[in-house]
């Protein structure tokens, strides 16, 4: 399937669902999104870094729990458990230290919470499951150094994690001490001296393969959109717009089942993308 | 095919010229090698044939260069894409997409080649050079061989007249060398394509080049008959420093050849006595040491020992577990199952002062050691750190290599010479073993003879040298002991002699040679003392 669809089917599913507004279908969506990383990722860098997003998502969830018991504005409601409260001066009348903690507050942080964690789930599952190559190839037919510059960008940055993981250990042969904020530049310094000569390397490489030369680029997998895109595109942008009044008329308990289905239809069509090892 | 007339090069801001006036032509499906020492400027050679430099690195050209009846003078590197493929020392550094059917691929689809004649193409390629297994795979995930064979798909693709590799084995194991120098052959032969190469490892490829190219450094270029070449160059391969000692008239290239020459002789004069080896204590010990990296079992139930004053090189394909056994003896990984112990506690445990007195890594890429901005700022800064009188890192520098400019930046200095700087600074601190991973990368023959001086003064302060290297004949002058390893396990481990010809793929050239003989390296043959039949 073409880089371009995995990024609209992505963002117009995390839509629809946010429309859908049911934390139900929130979590559905969750799960609909790692299920499709794991079965169609790719073994690159950037289907790895899917599991970045997940972590992501689910500290910020966490940190957002415990802020919201701790602190935040008074919720009336059924209260759930109380801790013991901090008195604030008049001035802080509205801040609230500890104290009671309703079902209507937990209620409304994990709203919040969900909607952010899809968010970023979906975005890192669009990465995950394009190439970025593949996306730049596309828009940088007549852009030339712009590609040129977004392709080092690219392959760079996998390299930058590399040399960094070996010139820590480096450091560590050298009897030096543990990387902090003030020893920072010394690591920096040949980590980024690395990535320069890659960066020259790689623009050599890219020069003296033509890229950029020829008006009209062709391309060796067959990119423009097929059957399979138009559909995936189609029932996307169909969940984005009559999703609400799908639930609403069929009901909860059918509207659910037609949603994941329509939104799995990528994993149904396609074939895994690269043999992993 | 290719021909330069009256070709100057320098590099701004430098006084030292590359190439002075050098006029010669290279002709159609030629194999022309390129040799030199490091920093002689044999990149720059090769660079200036598809017109990287002056377009794309900055160079002031004079002269002409023609290619397939082209000037570069004009032309830009991307317009000459058709006609040259070139690949760089290191082929991960210039792979633009992320798979391999895409890699092979992308310089026929920004030259706007159709898409039936692309799938055409990459097909051919695709099965010239074997590719058929990984085809799928993601670039970062091949072997170095693989690599290098990939890098040379996506440059055959293009279908040019003259092909341009740059050090094309110097990462590679022993067979994975081969395999590549093979299709190289293949091309030259088969296809009549135009190859222009540079090597250091002349034994690999001295026997089937037509001509040699040995740049100077000093602007000089000498162009020759492989014989030629060899007769006047000091940068001699085993075989034919054999020959030189032996007073042949006609210098032999390869094994065969020499071996035809001295069928007849008799042997051996002298016997090769083993070498006495010194008892000595243990100093590393490892124990069913397990490692897994990213669910992948990389080393199984290893059992080793090292003993004071010992050289001891593991051997072993791309990818076999070598570098991680090392990193693990030098405490580099956090987790792994078994025991390590350097004389007698746990290596994992030591950090600081503790771990470099005890334990000198020298890693894959020494710069990796360096980040102050001159040689005088690393050494002052080692001493510093651990203690010592102000003057002691530069003075073990000055005495493993006196011509290192103190003021020059760590990055300025060639590959022989940061590898010198890094002993430097590990050595500095005494430690008890010595540690170092693919130490011959990139190194020529000079910088090579100084690193086996080197390393064999240090181990006789009985401190135990560790290395891993694809360098066969390094080997051979150098290591007391060989481990070999296959897929995570010790296949083999003993003396040198006895391991290095008992296995074809790491038998260096003299024991080819002389294969009814356990002779190792060309001072053995100079010992031995044979003499011809009158």
């Amino acid at each position: 399937m073409n880089s371009a669809t995995w990024w609209i089917w992505s963002i117009a599913l995390a839509a629809a669902a946010l429309r859908g507004g049911e934390n139900l279908i929130l979590i559905i969506t969750i799960l609909i999104f790692i299920f499709i990383v794991a079965k169609r990722g790719t073994d690159t860098l950037w289907g790895r870094s899917f599991n970045f997003a997940l972590q992501i998502a689910i500290s910020a969830m966490v940190i957002r729990f415990i802020f919201a018991v701790i602190i935040g504005t008074y919720l009336p409601g059924n209260v759930v458990f109380t801790l013991p409260q901090l008195q604030m001066p008049q001035l802080l009348a509205g801040v609230r230290i500890g104290g009671e903690v309703t079902e209507q507050r937990l209620l409304s942080v994990l709203d919040e919470s969900l909607t952010f964690a899809l968010i970023v789930i979906a975005f890192g599952a669009a990465t995950a499951l394009s190439s970025p190559i593949q996306i730049i190839k596309m828009m940088s037919k007549r852009l030339y150094l712009f590609g040129v510059t977004l392709i080092i960008a690219f392959s760079v940055l996998p390299q930058i994690l590399a040399s960094y993981q070996r010139v820590k250990m480096a450091r560590k042969f050298r009897g030096e001490a543990k990387i902090n904020l003030r020893n920072f530049n010394k690591v920096l310094t040949p980590v980024l001296e690395e990535s320069l000569e890659r960066a020259i390397d790689l623009s050599a490489a890219i020069e003296s393969r033509g890229f950029g030369y020829s008006k009209k680029p062709t391309s060796y997998r067959a990119e423009s959109f097929t059957f399979v895109d138009y559909l995936v595109v189609a029932l996307s942008i169909y969940l984005l717009i009559f999703l609400p009044t799908l639930i609403s008329t069929v009901g909860f308990s059918l509207g659910i089942p037609i949603f994941t289905l329509f939104a799995m239809v990528p994993l149904l069509l396609t074939k895994p993308m690269t043999v992993k090892i | 095919m290719i021909s330069f007339s009256n070709v100057s090069l320098v590099y701004p801001n430098s006084r030292k010229t590359i190439l002075e006036n050098l006029t010669f032509t290279v002709n159609e499906s030629e194999l022309i090698l390129i040799i030199g020492l490091t920093g002689a400027g044999k990149s720059s050679f090769m660079k200036l044939i598809n017109g990287l430099i002056p377009h794309h690195t900055s160079g002031i050209l004079s002269g002409e260069i023609i290619v397939a009846g082209q000037s570069i003078n004009q032309l830009k590197p991307g317009q000459l894409s058709g006609i040259i493929g070139i690949v760089g020392q290191n082929p991960l550094n210039g792979f633009v997409t992320d798979q391999v059917e895409d890699e092979i691929a992308f310089g026929l689809e920004t030259n706007g080649i159709e898409r039936s004649v692309i799938r055409r193409r990459v097909e051919e390629v695709i099965d010239l050079l074997g590719l058929q297994p990984i085809r799928k795979r993601s670039l970062s995930t091949l072997s170095g061989g693989e690599q290098q064979r990939v890098a040379i798909a996506s440059a055959l693709v293009m279908n040019p007249k003259v092909l341009v590799l740059d050090e094309p084995t110097s990462a590679l194991d022993p067979v994975a060398a081969e395999e590549v120098l093979a299709i190289i052959n293949k091309l030259v032969h088969d296809l009549g394509l135009t190859v222009i190469m540079a090597e250091h490892k002349l034994e690999r490829v001295i026997h089937f080049v037509d001509r040699i190219v040995l740049v100077q450094g000093d602007g000089q270029v000498e162009i020759g008959l492989p014989q030629e070449i060899m007769n006047k160059s000091d940068i001699n391969p085993p075989i034919v420093k054999v020959a030189k000692h032996l007073n042949l008239t006609e210098l032999p290239l390869s094994v065969r050849e020499l071996k035809r020459v001295t069928s007849k002789w008799q042997l051996p004069i002298k016997a090769i006595q083993r070498s006495a080896f010194r008892k000595s204590q243990s100093s590393v010990q490892v124990k069913d040491l397990s490692v897994d990296l990213s669910g992948k079992r990389v080393l199984n139930k290893v059992n080793l020992n090292f003993n004071t004053g010992e050289i001891v090189s593991v051997m072993g394909r791309n990818g076999a577990g070598k570098s991680t056994l090392l990193r693990a003896i030098a405490g580099g990984l956090n987790q792994f199952a078994g025991e390590i112990l350097i004389n007698g506690s746990d290596a994992s445990k030591l950090t600081g002062k503790d771990l470099v007195s005890l334990i000198g890594y020298v890693p894959q890429e020494p710069a990796d050691l360096f980040f102050a901005s001159s040689v005088k700022g690393e050494c002052e800064h080692t001493d510093s750190q651990n203690g010592l009188v102000a003057g002691s890192t530069e003075e073990i520098l000055t005495a493993l290599s006196p011509s290192i400019i103190i003021n020059s930046h760590p990055r300025d200095l060639s590959e022989g010479q940061k590898l010198v700087l890094a002993l430097a600074l590990v050595l500095v601190t005494n430690p008890r073993i010595l540690i170092l991973d693919e130490p011959t990368r990139g190194l020529d023959y000079r910088a090579k003879d100084q690193l086996t001086q080197i390393l064999k003064d240090v181990a006789l302060n009985s401190v135990t040298v560790i290395l891993a290297t694809h360098d066969v004949e390094l080997v051979a002058e150098l290591a007391t002991r060989v481990v070999v390893i296959a897929d995570g396990e010790i296949i083999s481990d003993g003396e040198t002699r006895d391991v290095l010809t008992s296995s074809p793929a790491f038998a260096p050239q003299v024991s080819k040679a002389f294969s009814s003989q356990n002779w190792l390296t060309v001072a053995d043959v100079i010992f031995a003392d044979i003499k011809e039949i009158d």
